[in-house]
């Protein structure tokens, strides 16, 4: 039997199981990123010398190679590191090395992101904090950061809905989240379509769950998302008035 | 670590480049067909296709990209006999070419992307420009074409080298379906000694040298076309 | 040549157009005057049909469009026997100045190619521009830009020309110049009417036949430019001249 909707239901419970692995994946590399993205964006926007080139560079071979193979050169690589630390690797459990994987990725993409906000605000905001008598940070504190959090918001959205979506990577690394599992029992019933379209629908529910959070906090409006293009000002006009003359 | 084995992996993954680039390029393309369409469609709202879009955009990007993989792989193994049996030929999965299925599922990728990339930039257009034109007496479809889309589609440059970056990374699960590519050569390479470390190193930097050359040509493509861009023209 | 009645838009219940009467003769030149958000752009880009008003009609030669029903077919005629000249240049960003001039002949008037570059090369002449013809107009001053603009309306040959604000955007040094192009081409016209929406009332004084006064999306006063600007009899229009330092 190709396809029986029985087992839609039959497998859902089995696979929904694992979602507090896919979950934990995204929000501790959610976290972690963010401050080690921070971190870098520091470096770079201050430009402090050799930290700064180095940010770069790390930035640029996180957005240049695929995240499989991220996920695999920290999964052999960092027990060397770990080592060296003085950790016994023997302690450390598969879904941490994830969780590093997965954090350093983000680092990369979020540092980019709060570079990017904080660069895209104009100049004159910080004179003005200086000018009444503001020090520097005081200035990020109170005028930069709130602005540029708004301003990314929703790149940040995109990125942790991407991250939701890189998380079944970890499948390789015979971690169980929705993707392991949904694997796992579909090849065990044969009932393989059934799993994955199970798997699906759990990961379209969570990217609306997730932006739907954005919305919920006040941190995105509504679908708005290569916000960096999509600004249109409004004229005194109708502007609609060369769609209704059609 | 391993240099000798390191560098006998990168000779094997730049061997296979242009497998990678086929599968990023091929379905870039694909994308930028539909990605095209559904932006117009968008653009102009037009009535319930434009809804559709929309939510089929955002519920198919919120799909991983392996599951997608894997389900196609999953549909056609399964269908492409039936479906043969319909139209009269005998269509045998182990003769088919797996690369579609990859191309397949990447182009819906890139289809998204490209829509939204392309729907934000006819956004961005002023709309003093559809004014000067319809004063001179140009229709929708002059304006569109001759004055509209050449602006949208050079803001689009940089945007389309991080879509193809995305493809070419992306195009790295294609393991899940039996293509050997770039990834995949280099691991069957690493099957011998299990020096695995080696192995993804060397990936890494070729897809690393790769995706940065990809970067660089767009953003210096979109220097040169921003040069007929204004910045206070509105 | 064109009539306007009882032209009305309103954007979320705030009323911009407010029930507009207005004509101009052939031959014509009119000044729109009026404080800031009056509705003298609007009102020009009704006449241009880049707004679809709410209501009202416009008779354009005989050709008479009832707002908000139009069909397309009547647009495009309007539109190419009108040109205009915007606040913001608003040249096309992909086109060389020389393209921006003929792009309208050649793609909108479907006139032939030579005959377009011979027109094109003769207007850039005239306004002094001919060395940037292949210039982008990302390469251009405001001033220039602006002449481009003034140009690509000329060339389509149109009997209405309409400028919106055609100086509001340029540097104060270079609106002189740009006065005297427009004044200029009011000189030497042939039988084009111009409106001119404006905030430079000398100029306004020295190149119209007839001044329009509108505030809050209506037509308050009009007449010659001596009566409206030398002696104006409403109070309003008093106060306006007063504030801008007219006289």
């Amino acid at each position: 039997m190709f396809f029986d909707i029985k087992y839609l239901y039959e497998l859902f419970p089995q696979i929904i199981s694992s979602l507090p692995i896919t979950l934990s994946i995204v929000v501790v590399s959610t976290i972690g990123g963010l401050i080690l993205g921070l971190i870098i964006a520091y470096f770079r926007i201050e430009r402090i010398p050799l930290l700064n080139w180095l940010g770069a560079l790390y930035v640029s071979f996180v957005q240049g190679t695929p995240i499989i193979v991220q996920l695999f050169v920290v999964y052999y690589g960092a027990p060397a590191v770990l080592d060296l630390a003085g950790i016994n690797v023997a302690d450390v459990s598969k879904i941490s090395f994830m969780f590093i994987a997965y954090g350093l990725n983000s680092a990369a993409y979020f540092s980019e992101i709060i570079r990017a906000a904080i660069n895209d605000i104009p100049k004159t905001q910080f004179d003005a904090a200086y000018s009444v008598g503001m020090n520097k940070y005081q200035a990020y504190r109170k005028i930069i950061i709130p602005q540029a959090t708004k301003a990314m918001a929703p790149n940040v959205e995109v990125s942790v809905v991407s991250l939701l979506q890189n998380s079944s990577l970890a499948t390789y690394l015979g971690i169980m989240d929705i993707m392991g599992k949904s694997q796992l029992v579909g090849t065990n019933t044969g009932h393989q379509m059934e799993a994955y379209i199970d798997a699906m629908v759990i990961f379209m529910v969570l990217s609306l769950a997730v932006h739907y959070l954005f919305r919920y906090f006040g941190l995105t409006k509504r679908h708005i998302k290569f916000r960096l293009y999509n600004v249109r000002p409004l004229a005194e006009t109708n502007e609609l008035s060369f769609k209704k003359v059609k | 670590m391993d240099v000798t084995f390191l560098i006998t992996c990168i000779k094997v993954a730049v061997k296979y480049v242009p497998i990678t680039l086929y599968l990023g390029l091929t379905s870039f393309f694909i994308g930028l067909i539909f990605g095209i369409i559904i932006a117009l469609v968008r653009f102009f709202k037009v009535q319930f296709i434009s809804t559709f879009f929309k939510w089929t955009i955002s519920l198919s990007n919120s799909i991983p990209l392996l599951l997608t993989l894997t389900v196609f792989y999953l549909v056609v193994s399964d269908a492409l006999h039936p479906l043969g049996n319909i139209v009269g030929a005998n269509w045998q999965f182990k003769f088919f070419d797996r690369k579609w299925i990859a191309i397949f599922a990447l182009s819906i990728f890139s289809t998204n992307y490209v829509a939204e990339a392309i729907r934000s930039a006819l956004n961005a257009v002023p709309q003093s420009q559809w004014d000067a034109a319809y004063s001179v007496g140009l229709t929708t479809k002059q304006t569109l074409f001759g004055i509209i889309m050449p602006q949208a589609l050079r803001s689009s440059i940089p945007l389309f080298g991080n879509i193809l970056t995305s493809l070419i990374k992306g195009s790295s699960l294609v393991s899940a379906v039996s293509v050997v590519d770039l990834l995949n050569s280099v691991m069957i390479k690493a099957q011998v000694n299990y020096e695995y470390f080696e192995a993804y190193l060397a990936a890494a930097i070729v897809y690393w040298v790769l995706c940065t050359v990809i970067t660089f040509a767009s953003r210096f493509l979109g220097i040169i076309s921003s040069k007929q861009r204004r910045i206070f023209s509105d | 040549m064109i009539e306007v009645r009882n032209l009305s838009q309103s954007i979320s219940k705030h009323k911009i157009l407010d029930n507009i009467d207005f004509s101009v003769a052939k031959g014509e030149v009119v000044s729109i005057i009026g404080p800031s958000g009056a509705g003298k752009t609007t009102f020009l880009r009704c006449i241009n049909l880049l707004n679809t008003p709410d209501q009202g009609v416009i008779d354009f030669n005989g050709k008479v469009i009832n707002f908000p029903r139009v069909k397309m077919k009547d647009v495009l005629e309007i539109r190419r026997k009108t040109a205009m000249v915007f606040q913001q240049y608003a040249l096309f960003r992909n086109k060389t100045a020389f393209q921006n001039i003929t792009e309208g002949l050649v793609v909108a008037r479907k006139i032939d190619k030579e005959r377009a570059n011979e027109i094109a090369e003769n207007l850039l002449k005239k306004v002094g521009l001919y060395e940037k013809r292949n210039a982008y107009p990302a390469e251009l001053s405001g001033g220039q830009q602006q002449r481009i603009g003034i140009s690509r309306a000329l060339a389509l040959d149109p009997e209405l020309i309409l400028f919106d604000e055609p100086t509001s955007a340029l540097d104060p040094e270079l609106v002189g110049d740009t006065l005297e192009l427009i004044k200029n081409v009011a000189a030497t016209r042939v039988k084009q009417a111009m409106i001119v929406v404006t905030h430079e009332m000398q100029f306004a004084h020295d190149v119209s036949d007839r001044i329009v006064f509108m505030e809050n999306g209506a037509i308050l006063d009009e007449g010659t430019p001596r009566q409206i600007l030398e002696n104006p009899q409403n109070p309003r229009i008093q106060n306006f001249l007063k504030s801008v330092r007219y006289n």
